[in-house]
């Protein structure tokens, strides 16, 4: 068709379409804004401004001052201005006239300035025109003109100069006149004004700030303007905050690092306000409607308890909400009022003429209330520790670290359900899932961990864990710390390796087994090269369980069967997990032909161990234990092969290897003997390196073209050292060999002792209770009455119930009839010295005497167990053991199934067994040899069998994690490595039906804790149909796939992923199920109430183990955000892990108890009344100033008080009615009191705490069983703290107060140190390392060093003066000087004269006694010069008693008398103090002088062991420095003159005098004049 | 996993049903319209019967599939079942095309497909994977395809019959000239604001649908290609990946270009039609209807984790496993046939001739294949092509035909004969 002007659509109806689709893009292009207008975080950031204006507004009422004041302060400035206007107004004619003269003469001057200044630079340039002329003639007119001008400037009389100082000092005259005449009188007055205004600002200055904050923060059109759609795009109030941490990058899985954006402050905005706590924010929502409501809920409910007959005390709170609620409302509802009020104060103050620096017009005119939900709440409020987070000045700042790092989650995202917030529990997941709909996002490999695991993430930094702990008992992250002890208390770490390094740089905590055998027992060298990698250091953790190697002398095959099956079964508390019986392995989960399985393993297990051990101790060769017999015959054969011949490479190689492992086995098994086996092994060693170097030297010679010989000497050599090589070889396996208890008993010190004939049980259980048993273990025996002992109630678990001990003691290698004997032995070794029967245990030599250990064997096998009739598995049928054989055997190596079904047909009756030609082809340590046929159908086919199935079971199931079990000494762990388990890939953990096994098998429960009160359970958190609990949130997150949900199932039940998966025998789940919280029953608790407790403990447990398993991410960090303590610090990190390493805090109070409160004015008062009842004490004190004892160290936060103590208890009578926290001060508190006076209550006063003011609660670290113990004692002595004399004394300042070598060889090694027979008990002696014991000695200095800087512990080492004879001379000088001033000196000397002539008697008598000795010298010498020497000292000698008689006749004492003006005087009169009968020696011994009734230590121990500032410190107020109160008195108070014949000097004199002695003892104590006053032994008059 | 229907659910489905039972009341009135009462009550029935879906969603009385059909549908389903029906559906298609091509059975068959699909969406599985939001193209092409699939089929049939009929085309007929401006242009215009608003309402409500992070240590389960690539992975199942990756791309690009120089039919240019140029079209259909476009659907809806094929119902659990025991052409030579083991090869012959002699069979027909073929095509059933073609372009025509015919058949032989490769020498990373 043609073209036309036709179109082809009709325009007008394209108009249209054109208008609709340009209608619809706009509209939709505005939808695509309203989305960005829409998005979450800004929604969140404009409710925000509400929040805040609310918060200024609410804040700013709180600080109103009342209206009368301001009025008041006002008027009082109106006032004193008006003064000065009046004073100013009398002064005014003389001010104007002084001040006209001013001005006239300012002008005068400003004249002659200016006419100086241009006649000046005239002056300037004439000069300059000199200068540059080069003309003569030209020169002289400009000289002139300077010369002029010169002459103007400066003539003395008339020059310009001249006129203007003149000028100048009459102004500056005037200036005075004017000052003197009218600034000065006014001073006053002025002042007035200033100090009226100053108090004004004093009472509103905070009032003021708020309102100028108020009024210009208010959210004004400006800021509405910027915020609308579109415009937001330009610079809105609302945007992205993010914080950028280019260090902390995320790892993206193997792709590059990214730096870290955390944009999670987008939103929560008020984060980093002090101001927006939580109690706060909620307040801003309770509108006086709200709280009204609240009444009268709280009323229905009073009236229905009422009704309903509830209980006074019922009622009593809901009174006391009630009241609490009325006071809010009230408070409400005067906000309006008060709002209003500061609106006139400020606009009266405005209209004033006051400068307020804001329009008050401005504050709003309503009170502002939010309508906020508790999630938009805790959306905007503080984090609630900004001492520790956030804050700029905290450790961890939000710009250094971001949020991300620690709480995970996807940092860069804005919006609640992509930044993978992870709800708290099932009942916060559902609010989310209604206000956000929340839901499980799969996307982010890393959700924000839940806040029950926030802990978690300081194990990322804090690799040492025990850094969490504060002031040793302060604990920052409870529950890391809680999982961190469960872990290491129950052995993890023996299956599942936790490592500190990846790739060279260390990720996380150490938890690893120490080398097998231990590192002390190698030889130095060893044991430095083994250390000499800082990045590969040998593990530290020893096995948790005991060791089996000699388990036949402690219990039998029938009693392991039985508590393999069921520990708990056996004791209830006991950490063994349970490996039977499980959700895998019980008989209803097995399949019909593996229902026997399990008990046939049980029993093989326990063969295994038997004959095993029995092996060990018995020295019949074809009876020892496999892996010794097994490298005794190769060392053997290979040796064999040496003396012969050259060996091969691999042979040599695989000799030195078995004679290491050899020499292993007996360190392991021996570890007393370690010197001789290592000595005995380098022997061995060098022995065979010199003879296959010979050999090497001989095969070289023969393949030379013409063969040569080894000489005759080397032949000799080689065939001695063959013979001694047998010789050292048959040493060391008898240096290795264990020797059993039926042969010797050992004790503490390795000597043979006798087993003690039958005991006295009632001694025994006395000795059990007291001597320190019960720190550890508990035992039921103790609770009930009778034997003449105490009850008591002991809940230590250190160590395991010994309950039933009793039925678990009866070794199976015991002969007939010897049984009782046997068990005796074994109880009596063990307490006398474990380690014999158990190297690496944790329990210490007790020092009891035979017959005591004795003792407590009878009581202990005395307490017959009743309550346990356990029936133990079956005796496994020879079918049963067949078939679990047929497993094993046909996964071995090289076994194919034909071989099974050969050697080991299903038939009962004879079987072939392994036949002997398949042996040469089998290792020498091959398990399966053990199956040589044939296998007849006896014993001794079963026990073939019975070992082959113990063997594989053990090593399947990995016992050696816990136990040393002989056999398995270079077995490795089984278990997966956790150290990186925590961001281990959800991908790749196999859920398989969890999620069906929970529904099906728990009683599936919300939420776990009370919502009320969290540390109790939620009302249904308990068994239903059989079926315990589970939270509901675990099992959302197993239906997740996430980790959590992987691992809180594995600890529940491990094996539960098998579920419905069919799996042979030896492919089932092996890990044991562990019970953490090991809850022990309470009196008189239900079944049903016990149970749930222990579930809900259990639950919380093991929540705390998740905690520290989650945080093992092993993510590098830059070093700059490690925790690397300062050395004292670590000191004190490190020595903590020690300390409970060997329960010292079982015993000993280490650390004080740290209370944080709140300071209000109740508070203070009560502190005020304290500090005056203490304050009657002051007078007797000595005040050490710097010494925190004395003197508080100055607090950290204004309006919190910390205080250190001991002895918490509640006390509800002595303070008006109030219950009352009361502590005993260990440091001095200092506060400010109401009255603005700052004290210092020093330690050991009392102090009461308002409990609700408690911010941080942290008792007292340690002491359980001295408390025990005191309660105990109560009969025999009511006075607790006399009862706490004779208990383990409180390690508290036990750096200042110790010498570090003392301790550390008392720790080592310790003596006693008090008098044995005053005290209860005496410290044990640890199975400790030099490097723990170490490690203790730095913790206590290191903690004295950073809690107490004033103590003078500056360094490990102490150096103590009084070892230097300068110092005697300088104190006598000094004293001999105070003796004269005092005029004392001649009478001292009076005093001194019979002491001189009895050290002159003395002197003469032991020269005498001497002399004779001297003669024989020189008749015995030989002839000439050396006898002539030895005559002359026999001459000497004879000059000298000549000489010293005559001085006796003559009573001459000058020379004696001289000595004591230099050197004695001090000493002597000190020495006299200290032997005083009514001071030290009441308590103290001194050497061998014994006081009357000894209680403390003996006083010579005090040079090695005390350090000197303390010692002084301590004799000057004991009190002070103690946990309690001790039993040493305070001999010289300060405010008593006492003992001035005896040393002259003021109290704090005599306190140095007595300490300078003690810390010289010895030597002071033998200067001559000292000896003749030493004390009359035992027994002298008071 | 969800027994019932959650309610913002029943209320979208009767949503969904409410809007195609306006669409048949629409249709209706459309043949009331052009007074055909028949099809006007036939058409305003099925609108009814939509309607009482839509209403009994609105009740929200939780209809669903029933587990049985959702079973045997799963069952049914495989990729030789899915690759059979579709081949033998555009089979049918074709022959049957006058049949299709009526409105009322096009309309029809859109419906059924739209109730099937509204019943589909009551399984969980089937919405998870049909609802993601990537996904929603895919469930555009499948109906924009059918629907131009259909058009020109349409025009076609209507063509071919005028060309019997001796009347000019319709493109003939309605052959107008217009005008740049407004006619053009304008419409460009259009179409540009409302493309626009179309992408703008689609981006606001269909947000990008984020997953994790990528990390090389995890490939997320199934890892897919883009949608448009889905059929090329699709043959990565059959073939080694210079095969399917590398070979056959280039074919099919090589191809495209090929296309206008081997083209000989000066018939059925510029306008439909399926008489003049059946070989053309019923070629280019099956290469991108049957090998491309249903490759696609296939991947996207039916391939699952570790590309496993799911049937539409299933679950796509990642720990699904199935056999695969195929086994080379090599093995069933002289393996199974002549009872050789084939490792003796290399003892026998060396590294390098031992594989190759070993491969011979597999080489031999590979070899026939590409070279043997064309000849004897060229002799017998393509004789009229060759003469007309000429040998180059009949040898491109023919090669091209081949690759794309090496698809279905090795299909076919993995069905058959569990034949993983007709030639496959792993040394050198050879596998045909």
């Amino acid at each position: 068709m043609a073209a036309t002007d036709q179109t082809y659509r009709k325009q007008k109806t394209l108009d249209i379409v054109f208008a609709v689709s340009c209608i619809l893009m706009l509209l939709s292009t505005f939808w695509m804004f309203w989305q960005d207008y829409d998005r979450q975080f800004k929604h969140v950031q404009r409710d925000f401004r509400d929040v805040e204006e609310a918060m200024n507004e609410h804040q700013m009422i709180a600080q109103l001052p009342s209206k009368e004041e301001v009025e008041a302060k006002r008027k009082a400035i109106a006032d004193a201005k008006q003064t000065y206007e009046s004073e100013h107004d009398k002064l005014r004619p003389r001010e104007r006239e002084l001040m006209a003269l001013h001005d006239r003469k300012d002008n005068e001057y400003r004249g002659i300035k200016a006419d100086f200044d241009s006649k000046m630079s005239l002056y300037n340039i004439a000069v300059e025109h000199v200068g540059k002329e080069t003309n003569a003639d030209l020169k002289k007119a400009p000289q002139k003109e300077a010369d002029d001008l010169r002459k103007e400037l400066f003539d003395p009389q008339t020059g310009l100069q001249k006129q203007l100082t003149d000028a100048q000092d009459a102004l500056d005259k005037i200036d005075q006149q004017i000052k003197k005449d009218v600034t000065q009188p006014l001073d006053g007055p002025q002042q007035a004004v200033n100090q009226a205004e100053d108090n004004l600002k004093k009472l509103t200055a905070s009032f003021d700030r708020l309102a100028k904050v108020t009024s210009q923060k208010r959210w004004k059109f400006g800021d509405l303007f910027r915020t609308l759609p579109i415009l937001d795009a330009f610079e809105s109030p609302t945007k992205i905050k993010q914080l950028w941490l280019p260090d902390l990058t995320i790892d993206y899985g193997g792709f590059k690092d990214v730096p870290r954006y955390d944009r999670c402050i987008s939103c929560h905005l008020g984060i980093e306000r002090g101001s927006f706590d939580h109690a706060t924010l909620t307040r801003l929502t309770r509108t006086p409607d709200i709280i009204s409501a609240d009444i009268n809920k709280a009323q229905a409910r009073k009236k229905e308890l009422e009704s309903k007959d509830g209980s006074e005390e019922d009622i009593k709170r809901v009174d006391n909400t009630i009241q609490k609620l009325e006071k809010e409302r009230d408070r409400a509802n005067g906000m309006k009022a008060r709002l209003d009020q500061a609106r006139d104060i400020l606009m009266a103050r405005k209209n004033a003429g006051e400068n307020l620096g804001f329009d008050p017009s401005d504050l709003p005119d309503k009170v502002k209330w939010l309508n906020m939900t508790p999630g938009q709440i805790t959306q905007y409020a503080a984090h609630p520790r900004l001492d520790l987070f956030v804050d700029a000045n905290s450790p961890h700042s939000m710009e250094k670290f971001g949020c991300t790092i620690c709480h995970q989650g996807q940092g860069s995202a804005t919006d609640f359900l992509l930044s993978a917030h992870t709800p708290a529990d099932a009942r916060q997941e559902e609010e989310w899932h209604k206000e956000y709909g929340w839901a499980h996002s799969h996307y982010w490999d890393f959700p924000m961990l839940s806040s029950r695991f926030t802990e978690s993430s300081c194990l990322k930094c804090h690799h040492e864990v025990t850094d969490l702990i504060r002031h040793g008992s302060k604990e920052e992250a409870p529950k890391l710390l809680r999982g961190y002890n469960l872990v290491r208390e129950n052995g993890c770490f023996g299956c599942h390796e936790i490592s500190a390094f990846k790739a060279g740089r260390e990720v996380g905590p150490d938890l690893r087994l120490e080398p097998q055998p231990a590192l002390e027992y190698l030889t130095p060298s060893e044991q430095d090269k083994a250390k000499s990698d800082p990045l590969n250091l040998p593990g530290a953790y020893r096995k948790v369980g005991p060791s089996l190697r000699r388990i036949a002398e402690k219990t039998n095959q029938d009693w392991v069967r039985k508590w393999i099956q069921s520990p708990r079964g056996f004791r209830p508390d006991t950490k063994m997990p349970h490996f039977f019986g499980l959700s895998n392995n019980s008989k209803e989960a097995l399949p019909e032909e593996q229902q026997k399985f399990p008990d046939a393993e049980i029993a093989g297990i326990a063969y295994y161990l038997m004959a095993e051990s029995k092996g060990n101790l018995e020295s019949d060769t074809t009876k020892k234990d496999n892996a010794r017999k097994v490298l005794e015959s190769r060392i053997a054969d290979l040796q064999k092969v040496l003396k012969g011949d050259l060996l091969q490479d691999r042979d040599w190689k695989e000799l030195t290897d078995a004679c290491r492992r050899l020499a292993d086995l007996g360190l392991m098994s021996v570890p007393a003997q370690a010197n001789e086996i290592n000595h005995l092994l380098t022997r061995q060693r060098q022995l065979q390196d010199r003879m296959q170097e010979l050999r090497k030297r001989e095969a070289a010679l023969k393949a030379k073209p013409e063969a040569e010989e080894l000489s005759a000497d080397e032949n000799k050599e080689l065939s001695q050292a063959g013979g001694e090589l047998d010789k050292v070889t048959k040493d060391l396996i008898d240096a290795g060999q264990i020797t059993p208890l039926a042969k010797r008993i050992t004790d503490e010190e390795g000597k043979t002792v006798d087993v003690p004939k039958k005991g006295d049980a009632a001694k025994g259980r006395k000795l059990f209770t007291e001597k320190g048993c019960m720190a550890c273990h508990s035992h039921e025996g103790t609770t009930k009455a009778g034997d003449g002992v105490g009850v008591v109630q002991g809940e230590a678990n250190f160590g395991p119930n010994l309950s039933r001990l009793a039925a678990k003691i009866a070794p199976e290698i015991a002969a007939k009839g010897e049984l009782e004997e046997a068990k005796r032995r074994w109880i009596v070794q063990w307490v006398l010295n474990p380690t014999i029967y158990h190297p690496r245990t944790r329990m210490p030599i007790t020092h009891l005497s035979p017959e005591d250990a004795g003792n407590v064997a009878e009581w202990l096998l005395s307490q017959r167990v009743t309550d346990w009739e356990d029936k133990g598995p079956e005796e496994p049928k020879a079918m049963d053991l067949v078939s679990l054989a047929r497993l094993y055997l046909g996964k071995a190596p090289g076994f194919t199934r034909l071989d099974v079904e050969n050697f080991l047909p299903p038939n009962t009756g004879e079987l072939p067994g392994i036949p002997d030609d398949r042996l040469g082809n089998l290792p020498p340590d091959s398990d399966e040899r053990k199956l040589n046929g044939p296998i007849k159908d006896d014993a001794e086919g079963q026990a073939k069998l019975k070992w082959y199935i113990g063997r594989k079971a053990i090593n399947r199931l990995g016992c050696f994690g816990c136990h040393d079990v002989p056999g398995f000494e270079t077995a490795k762990p089984i278990g997966t490595a956790l150290n990186d388990w925590g961001k281990k890939d959800a991908d790749r953990i196999a859920f398989e039906d969890a999620d069906i096994f929970i529904r099906d098998n728990y009683n599936v429960v919300p939420v776990r804790n009370n919502p009320d009160d969290k540390s109790k359970p939620a009302a249904d958190w308990h068994a239903k149909d059989g079926k315990q609990p589970y939270e509901k949130l675990y099992a959302e997150a197993v239906n997740h796939h996430r980790r959590e949900g992987f691992l809180h199932q594995k600890l529940v039940e491990p094996r539960s992923f098998d579920f419905h998966r069919i799996r042979t025998w030896d492919d089932r789940l092996r890990m044991p199920q562990f019970r953490f919280a090991r809850t022990t029953r309470h009196k008189n608790e239900s079944d049903e109430a016990f149970h749930a407790r222990q579930e809900f403990e259990e639950a919380e447990a093991r929540e705390a183990v998740m905690t520290f398993i989650l945080g093992l991410v092993a993510e590098p960090m830059p070093l700059k955000y490690l925790n690397r303590p300062a050395p004292d610090r670590l000191a004190e990190v490190k020595g903590h892990q020690v300390l409970e390493k060997f329960n010292c805090s079982g015993c000993h109070q280490i650390r004080p108890g740290v209370y944080e409160f709140k300071t209000s004015d109740e508070g203070l008062t009560f502190l005020q009344e304290a500090y005056k009842s203490s304050s009657s004490s002051f007078k007797k004190d000595h005040v050490f100033p710097g010494h925190n004892a004395w003197v508080g160290a100055p607090q950290t936060s204004a309006d919190r008080l910390t205080v250190f103590g001991t002895h918490p208890k509640m006390d509800d009578t002595s303070y008006e009615d109030r219950r009352m926290l009361v502590v005993r001060l260990t440091d001095a508190l200092r506060f400010t009191g109401t009255d603005r006076v700052t004290r210092n209550l020093p330690a050991a006063s009392v102090v009461p705490i308002i409990p609700e003011s408690l911010t941080v609660r942290a008792d007292p670290w340690g002491g359980t069983f001295t408390e025990l113990m005191t309660g105990y004692m109560k009969p025999r002595e009511a006075d607790p703290d006399k009862a706490r004399s004779m208990l383990p004394p409180p390690l508290i300042r036990e750096g200042e107060r110790v010498q570090p070598n003392w301790l550390y060889g008392f720790l080592l090694n310790p003596p006693p140190v008090r008098p044995t027979n005053y005290m209860m008990l005496r410290m044990p002696k640890f199975n400790m390392s030099s490097e723990d014991a170490r490690a203790l000695v730095n913790y206590f200095s290191g903690v004295s060093r950073l809690t107490n800087p004033g103590s003078g512990v500056t360094s490990e080492y102490v150096d103590v003066h009084q070892h230097d004879e300068a110092y005697w001379q300088a104190r006598t000088r000094e004293y001999i000087k105070r003796l004269k001033g005092d005029k004392k000196y001649d009478e001292r000397v009076k005093q001194m004269e019979p002491v001189w002539q009895d050290a002159l008697k003395r002197q003469i008598a032991e020269a005498e006694a001497g002399l004779d000795a001297a003669k024989q010298a020189v008749k015995d010498a030989p002839e000439g010069e050396p006898r002539k020497q030895k005559q002359q000292d026999v001459d000497a000698r004879e000059a000298n008693i000549k000489k010293w008689k005559e001085e006796l006749d003559k009573k001459n004492y000058d020379r004696l008398r001289k000595h004591w003006d230099e050197k004695g005087a001090y000493a002597s009169d000190a020495y006299r103090l200290v032997t005083d009968r009514n001071l030290c020696l009441q308590c103290h011994s001194v050497g061998d002088v014994s006081a009357a009734l000894p209680q403390g230590p003996n006083l010579d121990l005090t040079a090695q062991r005390l350090r000197p500032e303390w010692v002084r410190q301590w004799i000057a107020n004991p009190d002070r420095l103690f946990g309690y109160k001790p039993a040493m008195p305070q001999n010289f108070p300060n405010d008593s003159l006492e003992y001035q014949n005896v040393f002259l000097g003021r109290p704090l004199d005599q306190v140095t005098a007595v300490r300078d002695v003690l810390m010289a003892l010895p030597r002071v104590a033998d200067m001559p004049g000292n000896r003749s006053r030493a004390p009359v032994a035992a027994g002298g008059t008071k | 996993m969800e027994h019932t229907l959650d309610k913002g659910l029943q209320n979208g489905l009767a949503f969904f049903y409410l809007l195609v039972a306006l669409l048949n009341f629409g249709f209706a009135a459309y043949w009331y319209g052009v007074k055909k009462l028949a099809a006007a009550a036939i058409w305003a029935a099925v609108g009814a019967l939509f309607l009482i879906h839509c209403v009994g969603y609105f009740a929200h009385l939780g209809w669903s599939l029933p587990f049985g059909i959702r079973e045997a549908v799963d069952q049914a389903t495989g990729p030789v079942v899915y690759t059979m029906l579709s081949i033998v559906g555009f089979i049918v298609l074709l022959v049957f095309r006058r049949f299709f091509v009526q409105p009322n059975i096009a309309w029809a068959l859109l419906q059924l497909s739209l109730l099937i699909g509204g019943w589909a969406m009551t399984d969980p599985n089937f919405r998870d994977i049909v609802a993601k939001e990537d996904n929603v193209p895919i469930t555009m092409l499948i109906y924009s395809v059918g629907f131009f699939t259909w058009a020109a089929l349409y025009r076609a049939v209507q063509n071919d019959d005028r060309i019997a009929r001796g009347e000019p085309v319709l493109e003939k007929v309605e052959d107008e000239k217009v005008l740049v401006w407004p006619d053009l242009v304008y419409t460009e215009l259009i179409a540009m604001i409302i493309a626009t608003f179309v992408l703008v309402i689609w981006a606001v409500l269909l947000k990008a649908p984020l997953e994790q992070p990528a990390t090389s240590a995890k490939a997320p389960n199934p890892s897919k290609a883009p949608w448009y690539f889905l059929g090329l992975q699709e043959m990565l199942v059959y073939y080694d990946p210079w095969m399917a990756g590398v070979v056959l791309p280039t074919m099919i690009v090589i191809g495209l270009m090929a296309i206008p120089y081997i083209d000989f039919n000066r018939q059925g240019n510029g306008y439909y039609s399926f008489a003049e140029r059946k070989f053309a079209v019923s070629i280019f259909l099956f290469g991108f209807v049957v090998l491309w476009v249903t490759l696609i659907v296939l991947g996207t809806f039916l391939r699952g984790p570790n590309w496993n094929f799911f049937g539409p119902f299933e679950y796509w659990d990642p720990h699904k496993v199935l056999p695969l025991n195929n086994v080379n052409l090599s093995q069933l030579f002289w393996l199974n046939m002549l009872h050789m083991p084939l490792d003796d090869f290399k003892v026998r012959f060396g590294n390098f001739l031992g594989p190759i002699i070993r491969e011979l069979p597999g080489i031999i027909v590979v070899l026939l294949y590409l070279f043997a073929l064309p000849p004897l095509l060229a002799r017998t059933v393509m004789r009229p092509f060759f003469v007309r073609m000429g040998f180059v372009r009949f040898i491109l025509l023919v090669t091209l035909i081949q690759f794309m015919a090496a698809l279905p058949l090795k299909m076919l032989l993995r069905w058959t004969l569990n034949l993983k490769y007709i030639v496959a020498i792993p040394e050198i990373f050879f596998n045909i």
